[in-house]
Order: C-alpha cells, then structure tokens, then sequence
C-alpha cells in the first residue's frame, strides 16, 4: 500500500513541476493525457488498487481522487495563466483611438425637428398637409378670417406691409381660407410654415414658423378640440404634462381659447419663465366662427369646426430649454451641433 | 388695464385673495398678467416731525435734522433749503428702495451717520417737485406709513383685455365681470347735482354735421370752477391706476374715464367762439395743434370738434391747444361723446397717436353710458372744484340705438361645446352678465346690454355660457370622422428627404430670415437687370438690412458663413432648404419656389488623425452635389464651365445642367465677395432649384435584374491639353451605345513628366460585361479598340505611350 501511495505522490509531484515548466496550452494539454488520461500515469496507477487489500482501498483511492483533482487545478490554473500571459503579448490596435470618418453626423434645425415631430403627430391622427404663400393677400390673411380693416384685432399683429393689400403672412391660419374655398368637408388639415411679424426682442423674432391646424365636419365641437390638442400635448411633451384652456379673443374663432400647459421648467410651482402662475401659454385656438365659414361658402348651421395655431419656436424652446429665441436664426455652429 | 383692488371694492364684494381673484379673471379671459403693489417702498416712507434742525460740523450746507415718528426718534442729515422745525416731512428708512432704483441705506455723510433720508415728491415718484423736501399737510398722521397715510397701499392688477371687451376698459367693466362671475350685485355709484344759473342751451349750441362718424354728442356747463390739486384720495387712485395727475378738472376726466370706461373732454367754455360746437370731418390739409404741442395736417377723413373759427380738438384722440383747460379756466364745458370707432381709429393709426381716450373710442364705448359719466364729472366738478353746473344738457343723439334681441338655441349651445348643459343654468349665466332672457319655446330670446356690443350673434352668446361655466369643466372627448389616409404632397416629402440626405452627409441645416439686404445684390455684383434684382420689398421693415424678400439663399448663407467665422469656426459645411420670392411686373403676388443652397469651407474631412488638414476645394462641394443627385435617382448631370455669375470665381465654379435645364451652379466665392461679408477664408457654395430638382425625380424606380456573369476592365490613359473636360469622353461613349459596354469612370489624372508640359493624362477604366454569357478576352480587346480608336478621332488626341 505504501508504495502505491508514495508512487502516486512521486506522480504528484512530477505532474507539478512539469505543469509548472510547461510554456504552450499543448504542452499543457498533453500533461493532462499523460496524467489524467484513460492512459494516464495516475489512472493507471488507481487501476492498481485490486491488487491491494480491500480495506486499504478506500484510503488509497481518496489519496489518488486529491492527487487528480490537484492535478486537475493546476492545469486550469496553468492554462489560464497562460492565456492571460499570450493575449498580453499580442500586438493588437489601439481600439481607443477614433474611427475613421470623413465627416461627424449632420444635424437637422431644431425647428425643423420639432416641426416635424407636430406634424408627423397630426398626421397619425389623420391630419393632412396644406402649404399657402409666404407673400399673401391682406383679403386671406385678415378679411376673410374675420378682421376687416380698421379693426382694432389688427395691432394683435404687427404686420408687414408689401403694398396695401399685400402682407407678409402674420399667421398660417391663411391657408384655412385657400384650402375651404377649394375643398368641401369633411377638413382636416394642418398647415406648417414661416410667418412674420414687425417686431423683435429676446422673445420676438420678426419672422418665425407656426402650425395651424382646421378640422371642419358636422357636430365638432369644443369638447373635441379640448380633446385633440390635450392628447398632443401629450404626445410632445408627455403624457403626465397639465393642460388648461381659458377664454380668449381672435377674430376667426367663437368661443375662443389660449391653452396653457403646467410649466415646464418648475413643474406647476411657479417660477420665473411662468411668472409665478405654474402655466405656460402654448397655443391659441377655439371654435371656427360663423363669420369665415360664411366667406368660404359653407353653411355654419350645417358644418362646425375647430382651429388652432402654435408656434415652433416656443415649443422647441421650452422643449429644449432655450432661453434666448434669436439663436434659431444666428445658425451658431456650436447652437446647430446640439441637436 | 390697471385695476387698483380698493377701487374695485367700490362696486362689487372681493373676499378673496388678490392672487384668487387673479386666478378668477384669467378663467373667465380676463387674463391678469400681473399682480402688483406699485408702492409697497412707501411702507418703509414714515410720517416724521421736524423737532430741531442742527448745524453739520463737516459740511455748511447741510444741516441735522431730529426727527420723530412719534415711537422714535432719529438723526438725519439733510441738505434741502425748505426744511423748518415743526413741519412734517416723509422720512424713509433702510431698505426702501425708491422708484429711481435707489436703496436707502443708513450712510455716514460727512462723518455723520444719517439712518434713513427725508426724500422730495419727485424722489418718492409722487410728482414733479424737486425743490425742497415734501412738506405733509397737517392732515398726515405722524407715525403712519406713507402708503397708509396716502391710501397707496393697494394692490393692483394688470388686466390685458381682448380687443372684443371694450367694455371692460374701467374700473366699472371689470367690476361687472367680477359680479358676473361670482353672481353679485353691482353697486353702482350714488350721488346728486345740483344745478344753478342759466341753462347751457342758452349761450352753447352743438351741431353734429356727420351723424355716421359721431353717433352721441353730449355737453354739459360748469361755472366758476376753481383750478387747482386735485385732493389726495383722487390723485391717489389716478396714481395707482397708472395715470398722473395734473389739475382737478382734468383728474376729474380722467377719473371717471377710468371708473366708467367713458372718455371725457373739458374745454375751456371762454375759448369756443360763439358758444358753438361743431362736430364735423376735416377739410384737407387743415391743420391743428394738439395738447401735446404737435401740429397734424389733417385729412378728409379726421373727425374734428370745431367752433366758427376751425378745429378746437381731434375728436376722440386729443384735445387742441387753443381750447385747453388753464389755471384761469372759469367755465368748463365738458363733452361726453360717442364716436364712430372706425374714425377714431384711422385717424389715430394715421397720425400714430395712441390715447386712453382714442384707445377705448376704437374699442366702442357704450352709448347709453355718455349719459352716465357726464353727470358724475359734474358731480365731481361740483364737489372737487367748487363749480356751479348749469341746469340742462346738450345731447345730440339722432338715432338712440338699441340692442337687438335674438334667439339662442338650447340644443345648438349643447352641440357645440358637445356637453349636456341644462337650460336653467345657461339662463341664469346669461342673466348674471345682464342679460335680458326671455323664454320662447325651446329658445332664448336675448338682449344684450349696452355696453356689450360684442353680443350680436348667437356664437357670441354661446361664448359666454361656455366662458363663465368654465372652459375647464367642459370635458374633453375624441372627434369622429370618417378615416381616410392620403399621401403627403411629394414636394413636400423631397424637401424632407432632402433635408435628410445633406444631413446624413455631415451637413448642417440652417434657417435664416427671409428677408434680407437690397444691398446684398450689389455686394454680390450682379448686373442692373439681374433676375435676383426683381425683389418684392418691405414698406415697413424694421430694418434696412431686412427690407426685400430674398430671392437667392446664398446672402443668407454668407451671413451664417461670416457669422460663425467670426465666432472662429472656419471648417463648417451648412445647407438651406427655403423658399426665394421673384416679383413678376404686374402680379399681385410674387411667385414663390423653393431653393438648396448650401456653404463649405475649412478643410476635406473633419480634422482627425486619419487625414491631414487640407483646405477644401471644389470637389469637396462637387461630391455632396453627386452624392444627393444620385440619392434623389437624378443621373447623367453636366457640370459647364460658367464665366457669368459674378459672385463665383470662373477658374473654380460650374452649371449643374441636366438635359438642357439648368439645376444650379457651384464654386468658390469670388474674393471681393468673400471680402463684402467678411469672411476669413475661402469658401464655396451651391444653390440648387428644387423645382427643378423635382420635376426631374423618376417617379418610380424599376429594378434591372442583377448580372449573372462576371464583368471584364479595360483602362485607357489619354493624353489631352490642359484645358480638356474630362466629363466630354464619357459623354461621347455614352452617345456610341456600345452594346456590353457597361459603364466607363474616370480613375487617374496625372500632370508632369514624363507628359509634356501643358498636357495631361486622363485614365479612365471601361468596364465590359454579357448579360448571357461570359466575353472572351478577344471580345472584349475587340470591343476596346474600337472605343479607343474613335475617342482618339473624334477629339484628336492620343493614347498615352
Ligand atoms: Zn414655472
């Protein structure tokens, strides 16, 4: 018995040291046949054990069950070791280095983003597309939607004039007017561009871009406005975002509303952007009167509707947390970049 | 509108807080955009008595005045001459700041300490007087606060009202919504006259010579009116309301003009000629000098208060300096009119003078009101200004005018805001706006009253049901509408792919105003009749430099070049898509398309350390204008040599021609123009017509199958002058429709030895391919050679050896 045992403790120690010694995963491997292989020395020698007394057995076989599992460790240890030390030799590159490209991504103007995602909003919903001229008539920018001349909801905008009956477009609402006196009911439109207006400051651009939206059929209502332009602000800014509608005037529409949503920056608190109020004015819209119904021809007793008008620009500043609205328009490379 | 709360209080119950009621009116669109105390720095003003004045050891001048506030008792230093023991005098405290912005502080003068400041009208924004330290009456409480003292302590609250709601431009408007909304009472103000002396008629007449510009004309005379301040309690209210004062006749004006909403014009009785008032439009070019010292050429269609001798005021926008109230006034003749608000407001556009007076004629007032408001100034004239009013009253008043009834349907309301709102509550929320309402059916007959004339219609009276039950209580629903999907208008989806390609490129877009300099033609260098010089311009831009719309991108984009170049970013490639405006001769309306253009300048590739920083040049701009071409499926594009776009430099810029239409140009910036803008290096542009462009988009694309055979290269190099276009060889090729001849590109272009000077090589590799088959080397040698030999003859050169 002891002389299996110290066999096998003279293999240990063999195995050991040539384990240690060995400097390829082959050699590694073939350590591992010839120890611990169906021929290996260990194996073989474990074969032995019929030949020893049957008490003596179970002491000699743990003995050589630690031995192989020793073996066994070393070699996972060795050959690890091993790996390690290869893949530290390997040249490889400097993955850390920048990739090669001729140019870094181009950007979109953030008003063209933000445009967009209104629109693409609106067209889900079964919105479509209406484009009118920049250069418009006075009769489509103010007459036919209810502002006669001299009347006192002209200075709401200050316009600027081409001739007498020619302006800059102050809003797109004029293009309701072009696609009504085309089209029959039922409308659903939105009509996205640049407008102008006579004036500038840190809030004011003389020109700038808004969305104006008309849906005309039978037995809308103002419910249903609340309804649409709640679910996209939702949709723009999130749907845990607050929303209000409060009366006002514009000459087109009766009843009239601005509708606000909670601010942004404080979340309702009331901060400096929202005047202490916690609201934020977003958009204009209300109930098509009769009076621009009538100039498009179309029976006000039979057909209601509803329009609105947001402006680009102050979303995309409250959106991104611009605070200056003259940046759109200076097209800062740095500005650009951000978005 | 500036409504002082204690003010209000006159005329309706206000329990709730400032920031409530705030909240109140802006739900029912009266949007309050501030809430203010203007004169909260008087609660650190004290009232104080003079009890010694000592000499300053430091300064002869000033002196140090012990003052009391009746609890304490300080030190001040003070240098005003009118000071006297006993007076009492405003003393501010530290941390008052004052309406210039100044903050009290406690200050060492001359080495003394002075804890607080004994302040003139003028430092405490209370007037002009700046002469000596305000000496208080001995009516003031010492030991009060100025503010309390004063009555200034009140809140205020900015009022912007809609151009519809003329109405509730007063004190007395706003009170009435504030009624209606909280279902109240109204308490009007109660008060009597008495009147004395001869009857008005018998010495004043008035003739109203356009009845269709001036509806009311009413005049009312005071006798022997005593000018002067106007008490406290008045001019404390003007001042709270925003509105200085200035004698008691005129504060009286104002005042009710501000409770009633009514403007009011005192003139001096001895200064109409001949008693007689004539309402009447001007004579062209008549002139008349206002009380603001202005003198105005008049047009026919100016109405004008005259008497036999001309134009004593500018009806309803500003009364004349001949007929003015002075201190020598006696008699007052006091006119209470109701104009016509489309004159008014022509005349006050024309002339761009804007009045509380001309303001709210422009806005109607109400025409029973005139009424109203004459009699309470004459009240005031009576009590204030120790005036005698003269039995009687001119009113001119053709055609009283009514308001008219109408119906108002109950189920039309319901439809409409699409809510179930019971009849009882539409009544009684049409009733609390004074409403008349009488129930015929299913129907409302309803009369608005007189000071509303926004209500005409039935939509209006629905507005209002809708307004004071709250928008917010109307619940939002979904529309139902038949579904119908419709494709987005293809120009419009180009302009979006587009934007996508550049910027997909490395490109940046940019937005820039559509307006821009008229100079910029002449910067740019274009001739007299330039297409480019057919602007549509600006009567009133706000700028010169804005004054005509654009009718080329590339100002524009110089501007965002020159911008950012003096920002010090010189590598940026930056693109537009926009629309440029052409005036035709003759239309009414100029004709509007849609442009690319696009600016490059610094180097090939952004900097990094693959490439080295090599100036860009004109291919750079060139490859962008390929690359988006071919996206678009726009194929087979010349590019000409250009020597008339004045703004390029000739040697480096093209004409981008498709077939024989011209798409665009490119190059480099010309270095005068690169100098106009300021530019701090060289850089390129394109501007491409999008109309053009669409026009030329294949509107479907048909799949060719993919070849099943491999394809087989020939390269030739040509030997060519200097000046030859390489494009011209593959264009020839093109146009011998060479059957297998699959395509031909240009690989090399080599200039020096061994080629001789003024020469240079041109390799270009032919590529040759079956579709059924796999060509022989002998084919495609065949095939080859007779290309090469015809290029050679058709364009006399040679092969290189
Ligand atoms: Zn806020």
């Amino acid at each position: 018995m002891e002389s299996i045992i110290a066999r096998l403790e003279a293999i240990e120690e063999g195995a050991l040291k040539e384990i240690k010694a060995a400097q390829t995963i082959e050699q590694l491997e073939s350590l591992r046949i010839k120890y611990l292989g169906r021929k290996g020395e260990v194996t073989t020698t474990l074969r032995q054990l019929g030949k020893i007394p049957s008490e003596q057995r179970p002491l000699v076989g743990k003995k050589g069950n630690e031995i192989k599992e020793k073996i066994q460790l070393a070699l996972e240890e060795a050959t690890e070791a091993l790996k390690q030390k290869i893949a530290a030799e390997v040249k490889h590159i400097d993955v850390t280095l920048p990739g090669r490209r001729a140019y870094s991504y181009g950007t979109l103007h953030p008003i063209t983003q933000v445009m967009r995602e209104i629109c693409d909003i609106f067209l889900r919903l079964g919105f479509d597309i209406a484009e009118g001229p920049d250069v418009e008539l006075d009769y489509y920018n103010f007459e036919a939607l209810n502002i006669p001349p001299h009347h006192p909801a002209r200075d709401m905008q200050d316009t600027f004039y081409i001739s007498s009956d020619v302006v800059l477009r102050t809003h797109t609402s004029s293009i309701q007017i072009r696609v009504m006196e085309k089209e029959k009911p039922p409308i659903r439109i939105i009509a996205p561009g640049a407008v102008y207006r006579c004036d500038a400051d840190v809030s004011h651009t003389p020109m700038f871009h808004q969305v104006e939206g008309l849906l005309v059929e039978k037995n809308v209502s103002f419910s249903q406005l609340k309804g649409i332009l709640t679910t996209f602000m939702e949709a723009v800014f999130g749907e845990g975002i607050g929303v209000r509608f409060r009366p006002s005037f514009f000459p087109f529409t009766e009843p009239s509303a601005e509708m606000d949503i909670s601010c942004v920056i404080c979340g309702g608190k009331g901060c400096r952007v929202c005047k202490g109020t916690g609201w934020l004015e977003i958009l204009g819209c209300g109930m098509v009167d009769p009076a621009v119904f009538e100039k498009v021809g179309y029976d006000p007793e039979i057909y209601t509707g509803f329009a609105f008008g947001l402006g680009v620009e102050r979303i995309a500043m409250l959106k991104y947390g611009i605070d200056d609205i003259r940046l759109f328009f200076e097209n800062h490379l740095g500005f650009l970049k951000q978005f | 509108m500036r409504v002082p709360l204690n003010w209000l209080r006159e005329f309706v119950d206000v329990t709730c807080s400032a920031a409530e009621l705030a909240e109140m009116l802006t739900m029912a669109g009266l949007e309050v955009e501030e809430i203010e105390e203007p004169f909260s720095y008087l609660k650190r003003v004290i009232v104080a008595r003079i009890n010694a004045i000592k000499p300053h050891p430091n300064a002869d001048r000033l002196k140090i005045c012990v003052v009391t506030t009746g609890e304490q008792t300080y030190e001040i230093v003070c240098g005003a001459p009118n000071i006297q023991e006993g007076t009492l005098v405003p003393l501010a405290l530290p941390g008052c700041e004052l309406p210039s912005g100044i903050v009290v502080k406690e200050a060492k003068i001359r080495g003394i300490k002075s804890p607080g400041m004994l302040c003139s009208q003028k430092e405490l924004g209370l007037g002009e007087d700046h002469s000596g330290i305000w000496l208080l009456t001995k009516e003031f409480n010492i030991g009060k606060t100025l503010a309390e003292a004063l009555n200034l302590d009140d809140t205020v609250l900015e009022v912007a009202i809609t151009p519809n709601r003329g109405d509730c431009l007063s004190i007395l408007g706003v009170a009435r919504e504030v009624a209606a909304i909280t279902r109240q009472k109204i308490h009007y103000p109660t008060f009597t006259l008495k009147e004395a002396g001869e009857p008005v008629f018998k010495h004043f007449r008035v003739t109203v010579k356009h009845r269709e510009h001036c509806y009311r004309y009413i005049v009312r005379l005071i006798r022997g009116v005593r000018i002067q301040p106007s008490p406290w309690w008045l001019q404390a209210k003007l001042l709270l309301a925003g509105v200085r004062p200035i004698n008691n006749i005129v504060d009286i004006t104002n005042y009710v003009m501000l409770e009633y909403g009514q403007p009011l014009h005192a003139f001096d009785a001895a200064k109409i000629a001949e008693g007689h008032i004539i309402v009447r439009l001007a004579h062209a070019g008549e002139k008349l000098i206002t009380l603001d010292g202005k003198e105005h050429s008049l047009h026919d269609t100016d109405l004008l208060i005259c008497d036999p001798r001309g134009p004593i005021a500018l009806a309803g926008v500003m009364g004349g300096l001949n007929s003015e109230i002075t201190p020598e006034t006696k008699d007052v003749l006091l006119e209470s009119a109701y104009f016509n608000p489309i004159t008014i407001r022509r005349t006050a556009k024309r002339l761009n003078i804007s009045t509380e007076s001309s303001y709210r004629f422009e806005r109607e007032v109400d025409p029973e009101g005139t009424f109203q408001a004459a009699q309470r100034a004459c009240y005031f004239m009576q009590s204030l200004a120790e005036g005698t009013v003269a039995p009687g009253m001119i009113d001119e008043y053709p055609e009283p005018q009514h308001p008219v009834a109408i119906y108002v349907r109950i189920p039309r309301v319901q439809q409409l805001l699409g809510m179930e709102i019971e009849k009882d509550q539409i009544i009684d929320i049409l009733q609390s706006l004074q409403i008349e309402v009488k129930e015929v059916e299913d129907k409302l007959e309803v009369t608005p009253p007189s000071f509303r004339h926004d209500l005409t219609r039935e939509i209006d009276f629905i507005e209002e049901v809708a307004r004071l039950y709250g928008y917010e209580k109307i619940a939002a629903s979904a529309p139902l509408l038949p579904l119908q999907a419709r494709a987005l208008p293809s120009r419009q989806n180009w302009r979006t792919r587009i934007k996508d390609i550049l910027s997909g490129l490395g490109w940046h877009e940019v937005i820039t105003y559509a307006f821009i300099d008229p100079k910029s033609f002449d910067k740019l260098g274009l001739p007299s009749e330039h297409p480019f010089r057919q602007v549509t311009k600006l009567l009133n831009p706000l700028t010169a430099d804005r004054a005509v719309m654009r009718s080329t991108l590339v100002p524009g984009l110089l501007e965002v070049c020159s911008y950012n170049h003096h920002q010090r970013i010189y590598h940026l490639r930056v693109f537009e898509v926009g629309k440029v405006f052409r005036q035709i001769p003759d239309a009414v309306l100029p004709e509007e398309s849609y442009k690319l253009g696009g600016v490059l300048s610094g180097y090939h590739f952004d900097f990094s350390w693959h490439f080295r920083p090599e100036q860009a040049d004109f291919y750079d701009i060139k490859g962008v204008i390929d690359a988006l071409l071919q996206a678009l499926g726009i194929n087979e594009v010349n590019y000409e040599f250009q020597n008339d776009i004045p703004y390029l430099n000739p040697t480096n810029s093209a004409y981008i021609i498709k077939g024989d239409k011209c798409l665009g140009y490119l190059g480099e910036i010309q270095s005068e123009v690169k100098e106009a803008w300021d530019l701090k290096r060289s850089a390129f542009l394109f501007e491409l017509d999008l109309e053009s462009i669409f026009d030329l988009i294949p509107k479907q694309r048909q799949f060719k199958p993919l070849p099943k055979f491999p394809p087989t290269e020939r390269d030739v190099a040509l030997v060519v002058p200097e000046a030859f276009a390489a494009q011209a060889v593959e264009n020839f090729v093109t146009t011998l429709a060479i059957p297998y001849l699959e395509s031909i590109e240009i690989i090399d272009v080599y200039q020096g030895a061994p080629i001789e000077a003024g020469k240079k090589s041109l390799t270009y590799r032919l590529t040759y391919r079956a579709p059924d088959r796999t060509l022989t080397d002998a084919e495609v040698d065949k095939l080859h050679g007779h290309i090469v030999g015809k290029i050679l003859k058709n364009f006399k050169i040679e092969v290189r050896q």
